[in-house]
């Protein structure tokens, strides 16, 4: 007959999930069921609870040591096992900032093109516009996020994607996206473009968040 | 049993690890496949798996292994469903309709991939 862990028991493995930082709702289920998994397998060959805990331990710790990734930050660490899954998602996002800025910044400082008066009153009202209502959706998402306390991976990325507000706080000093010879400043136009690739990012990561507490909820209901 | 046998246990299974370097371009494939086999299974028991298929050649190490599903998971390849099991909950995973046909296609493609490497390494004994 096979061993099962006891409530005590799978608690102090729950703890220990909690001390190393990994208690994200989107791995804590499969974590907490893996390493009981592997306390048990070792129980069965003979092993204490004691040992078998430890030795299990010895093979998980390097999987939770904290680290940092080029792509969200450096600045920025979580559990090996976290960052590497949150890297996964975030990639591709990671290369729309890199395309919304310097796309835009080539293309606007290469080829030169005049605009008339409409034109110029059209594009200054469109980058006015949609950068006031990023920034205003982008502080929404943090305020709802900081105030939700369930941990995510998403969670996790979304922290790393707020300095990116700063792109859409300059855009607002931006009057003018037109030299006086009517040719578009590719720089200020790379960082609107910037700025409304961290604002979809956020809106992305911040459905996610709310996406898996809500089948978290209902997954521990059913 | 003291720690000091359960860690040679843990070291022995890293000793292939060029092999390991080799497998970690196949992961999402093989998830796939053991979940074509299998109907339904948790990251625990594919690791367990694998190991017993490979006679212990290939280890999946966690740390790969729930990022590998997870992303699946969000490409529409696998659906999840949770049980109680003893005091604790177990997520399954299982092939979606788009998962099944993308095994196959995976799995083509893994032997397209073998087929190339094959000539490139052993010429000689090419099967055509």
């Amino acid at each position: 007959m096979t061993m099962e862990l006891t409530i005590t028991q799978t608690q102090e493995i729950e703890n220990y999930i909690k001390d190393k930082d990994v208690d994200y709702i989107d791995l804590k289920i499969e974590l907490l069921d893996h390493i009981i998994s592997d306390v048990e397998h070792l129980i069965n060959k003979g092993f204490s609870f004691e040992n078998a805990f430890e030795s299990t331990k010895q093979k998980w710790n390097k999987h939770f040591r904290s680290s940092s990734s080029l792509y969200l930050g450096f600045q920025y660490s979580a559990s090996k096992i976290v960052l590497k899954k949150a890297v996964k998602e975030f990639r591709p996002f990671y290369l729309l900032y890199t395309l919304s800025y310097f796309l835009p910044f080539i293309i606007f400082t290469k080829i030169s093109v005049e605009f008339n008066e409409n034109t110029m009153f059209a594009v200054n009202t469109f980058f006015r516009i949609t950068t006031l209502l990023a920034l205003l959706y982008v502080v929404f998402i943090i305020f709802k996020v900081i105030f939700s306390k369930v941990k995510t991976t998403y969670r996790f990325i979304l922290k790393t994607q707020y300095l990116g507000i700063s792109l859409l706080i300059i855009a607002q000093f931006v009057s003018n996206y037109f030299d006086t010879s009517g040719q578009i400043n590719g720089i200020f136009v790379g960082f609107s473009f910037a700025g409304l690739a961290i604002t979809y990012t956020c809106h992305h990561f911040y459905k996610k968040h709310f996406l898996e507490i809500a089948k978290n909820k209902q997954r521990l209901s059913s | 049993m003291c720690l000091d046998s359960i860690n040679n246990q843990n070291t022995r299974l890293h000793i292939n690890m060029g092999n390991q370097k080799l497998f970690k371009g196949s992961l999402q494939t093989i998830i796939l496949k053991l979940l074509a086999q299998n109907d339904k299974m948790y990251g625990y028991e594919i690791t367990q798996k694998v190991k017993e298929l490979t006679k212990g050649e290939l280890k999946i190490t966690e740390g790969a292994l729930y990022p590998a599903l997870h992303k699946l998971e969000a490409d529409g390849l696998l659906d999840v469903e949770v049980a109680k099991v003893g005091n604790r909950l177990r997520k399954y995973y299982k092939l979606t309709e788009h998962g099944t046909k993308e095994t196959a296609n995976k799995l083509v493609e893994m032997q397209e991939f073998l087929k190339t490497m094959q000539q490139l390494v052993n010429p000689k004994f090419s099967l055509e």
